[in-house]
C-alpha cells in the first residue's frame, strides 16, 4: 500500500495535470479576489443592492441558504468600508464551489489515467490485492486536494492582502479551521466519489460530467423528486436529501455555520469517502483488468 | 518433472463462449514457450489469467509448485506485456519505470539505467514516450516487465507492429535475457515463423483449446523436409518404396505418399516407379512451414 502511494505521489507532482490544475487554482483565487472587489465597488454605489446582499450573505455564512442552480458566491456590504475577514473572504468562495469543480476534474484525469493508457497491467497482476490501487489513488488526491486549498488560501490571501491592505484581517482562526476542515472532507468525499465512477465506468468523461453538474446543482431537481417521494410515503418525516450529499453540505458549511452544520457536512464528507472507497475497492479487486 | 508454471483445466468463459477451455500448458524453468495460435485463440486471455490480471472461471494454475490461491503470492516474481504496452505518454521511459519501481517497492540503485540499457533506451533522456517509435514503445513495455527481477516474464504479442529491424531487435533481447539472465519467458505470437525463431517449446491454442504442446525438436522433426510423391496408385507405388530399400515414408492419402529420406534422389524413384508401370502425376521436394503445420493442425486460414 505504501509503495502504491508512493507511485501514485510520484505521479501527482511528475504528471502536467497536477500543475494545470494548480495553476488553475490560482488563476480561481486570484478571480475570486478580483470580482469581490467588482462586487463592493457595485455595492458602495448602490444601497439597495448592498441591502440584498447583505441578506443573501448572512443565510450563506450561516447555512441556512435555499440552493440555486449554478455557482454563486456572495460579498459582505459590510466589506465596502469595514473589515475584510480572511475566513469570511475564503469561506464564501469555497461554498461557491468554484474550487470543488477543479477538484472534480482533477479527481476524474487522475483516477481514471491509469486504466485510460493501461498502466495499470504492469502492476495489477503483481499485487496480492489490487483493490488497494484505489486506496493509494484516494491517498495521492487527498494530498492534492490539500495543496490545492493550501494554495487557493495563500493566494487569495496576498491578493487580498495586496488589493485591501490593513482592511484584510486574519480573524479566528480556529473558526477557519474547523470550516476549512469541514469543507476539506466534503471535497475529498467527492473526489472519492469521482474515483469510484471513473473505476465503475471507466470513463472519465462521464465521471467528470457526472461530477461538474452535481457541483452545478443541475441535481437539485432529482433531489426534490426523491424528497417529494419520501413526502408522499412518511410525511411526519422531515426529510431533505440534499442535506445528506457532499455538493448539498458544501453551500452550508460556511465560517458561521452552527456546529451541528459543520459537524454534519464533516461526516457526510468522511461517510462518503469511506463508502465511495470501498465501492471502488470491491470492483477492482473482483472485475479483471482490460 | 516440477515445472515453474503449469495450467490446471483453466477456463474462463464469458457468458455461453469459452474464450478458454479447460488449457493445460507446462513450462520448465529456462523455457521460451512459444504460444501460437491466430486472433481471438484466446492466447491473451490464457496470459491475463496466467499473470493474474483476470480470474479464471474454473481449474487454475501452479505457479512454482504453489497451486490455486497460494500460487497468487507469487505473481509477484511475474512480469507481464499484455497486448499494447501500458505507458504514460507524457512522462519519460525512465519515468515510467520509476513509477513501477515505486510500486514493486524497487530500491536497487541503477536498476532503472540497467532496464533501459537491456532494452537499448539507455539515450531516450527526457524524451517523452508518447514521441516513441511504436518499437521503442515495445521495447519499454518489456523493461516495465522486466522490472524487479521477475522470474517469468509473460509477452503478450511483443514483436506486434514492428518492422522487420524492430522485430529482430526485440528477438535478440529477448534470447540475450534468456541465456543469460536464464529468465523464463511466455510469449505469445500469431507471427509463426518469427516465433520459430527464438521458442524452445510451443503450444498451439485454437477456439480457446489447447491442441498440441510439443518441444521445438519435435517441431523440427515434423516440419522436416521432405519429397512428396503424387501417383495415381499409392499401395504399388510402396511396394516399389520398399524393393528400394526406403522405409521412412508416409502415406497421406488416396494418392499422395511423403519420403522422408534420400531427398535427393526423386529421379531415381520416379524412374523405379516408371519401371514398375506406375504414373507419376507429380514429385517434389517440400518443406513443411510451421505456418502450414498449424494450419493442418486447426484445419483453417491462418489469420496473421
Amino acid at each position: 500500500m505504501l509503495n502504491l502511494m508512493k507511485m501514485d505521489l510520484y505521479r501527482v507532482f511528475h504528471s502536467l495535470s497536477t500543475w494545470i490544475i494548480i495553476l488553475f487554482t490560482v488563476g480561481i483565487a486570484l478571480f475570486c479576489v478580483v470580482m469581490v472587489q467588482g462586487d463592493l465597488d457595485a455595492m458602495a454605489e448602490d444601497p439597495a443592492y448592498a441591502q440584498e446582499m447583505g441578506q443573501e450573505f448572512a443565510d450563506s455564512s450561516d447555512g441556512n441558504e435555499d440552493r440555486n442552480i449554478g455557482l454563486y458566491s456572495e460579498s459582505d456590504p459590510e466589506w465596502v468600508e469595514g473589515e475584510i475577514e480572511a475566513g469570511e473572504f475564503i469561506s464564501s468562495q469555497i461554498q461557491s464551489g468554484l474550487l470543488t469543480l477543479l477538484v472534480v476534474i482533477f479527481a476524474a484525469v487522475f483516477a481514471s489515467a491509469e486504466q485510460k493508457n493501461g498502466y495499470i497491467k504492469n502492476i495489477a497482476g503483481q499485487l496480492s490485492n489490487r483493490g488497494i490501487l484505489a486506496l493509494s489513488k484516494l491517498a495521492a488526491s487527498a494530498v492534492q486536494i490539500f495543496l490545492m486549498f493550501l494554495t487557493f488560501i495563500l493566494v487569495t490571501g496576498a491578493a487580498g492582502k495586496l488589493l485591501w491592505g490593513g482592511r484584510f484581517t486574519l480573524g479566528s482562526l480556529t473558526d477557519m479551521l474547523s470550516f476549512l476542515g469541514a469543507q476539506y472532507l466534503l471535497n475529498l468525499g467527492i473526489a472519492a466519489l469521482i474515483l469510484f465512477f471513473c473505476t465503475l465506468t471507466k470513463s472519465s468523461a462521464f465521471s467528470m460530467t457526472a461530477g461538474i453538474m452535481m457541483v452545478m446543482g443541475l441535481f437539485i431537481p432529482i433531489y426534490s423528486i426523491i424528497n417529494r417521494a419520501v413526502y408522499e410515503i412518511k410525511p411526519s418525516w422531515d426529510f431533505d436529501i440534499s442535506l445528506l450529499v457532499p455538493d448539498g453540505n458544501i453551500g452550508l458549511a460556511g465560517i458561521h455555520a452552527s456546529s451541528e452544520i459543520l459537524v454534519r457536512a464533516a461526516a457526510v464528507g468522511a461517510v462518503y469517502v469511506i463508502l465511495c472507497s470501498a465501492a471502488a475497492v470491491l470492483i477492482m479487486k473482483k472485475r479483471d483488468v482490460r | 518433472m516440477e515445472y515453474l508454471l503449469s495450467t490446471n483445466s483453466l477456463t474462463k468463459q464469458y457468458g455461453r463462449h469459452k474464450a478458454v477451455d479447460s488449457v493445460n500448458i507446462h513450462i520448465r524453468r529456462g523455457d521460451i514457450y512459444g504460444l501460437i495460435g491466430r486472433n481471438g485463440a484466446g492466447k491473451t486471455t490464457l496470459l491475463k489469467m496466467v499473470s493474474g490480471l483476470a480470474s479464471p472461471t474454473d481449474g487454475d494454475f501452479t505457479l512454482f509448485g504453489k497451486r490455486g490461491k497460494s500460487a497468487y503470492r507469487y505473481l509477484s516474481r511475474v512480469g507481464a506485456l499484455i497486448e499494447a504496452p501500458g505507458i504514460y505518454p507524457n512522462m519519460s521511459a525512465a519515468d515510467n519505470l520509476k513509477l513501477k519501481c515505486l510500486a514493486m517497492g524497487v530500491r536497487k540503485k541503477g536498476e532503472i539505467e540497467e532496464l533501459l540499457d537491456i532494452v537499448g533506451l539507455s539515450d531516450t533522456g527526457k524524451k517523452k514516450v508518447k514521441n516513441f517509435s511504436m518499437g521503442m514503445k515495445q521495447r519499454l513495455g518489456i523493461a516495465l516487465a522486466l522490472v524487479g527481477d521477475p522470474d517469468l516474464v509473460i509477452l503478450d504479442e511483443p514483436i506486434n507492429g514492428l518492422d522487420p529491424q524492430g522485430i529482430a531487435e526485440v528477438r535478440d533481447t529477448l534470447s540475450r535475457l534468456n541465456r543469460e539472465r536464464d529468465l523464463t519467458m511466455i510469449i505469445s505470437s500469431h507471427i509463426l515463423e518469427e516465433l520459430a525463431k527464438i521458442a524452445t517449446r510451443y503450444g498451439i491454442i485454437h477456439d480457446g483449446i489447447l491442441l498440441q504442446e510439443l518441444t521445438r525438436e519435435e517441431l523440427l522433426e515434423r516440419c522436416s523436409e521432405r519429397i512428396e510423391l503424387k501417383t495415381d496408385d499409392t499401395r504399388r507405388a510402396c511396394t516399389v518404396l520398399d524393393e528400394m530399400g526406403i522405409s521412412r515414408y508416409k502415406v497421406i492419402d488416396a494418392d499422395t505418399i511423403h519420403i522422408f529420406e534420400r531427398l535427393n534422389d526423386s529421379g531415381g524413384i520416379t524412374m523405379a516407379l516408371a519401371a514398375n508401370q506406375i504414373r507419376t502425376i507429380g514429385i517434389t521436394v517440400k518443406n513443411e512451414a510451421l505456418e502450414d503445420y498449424y494450419l493442418n493442425l486447426t484445419g483453417g486460414g491462418v489469420n496473421a
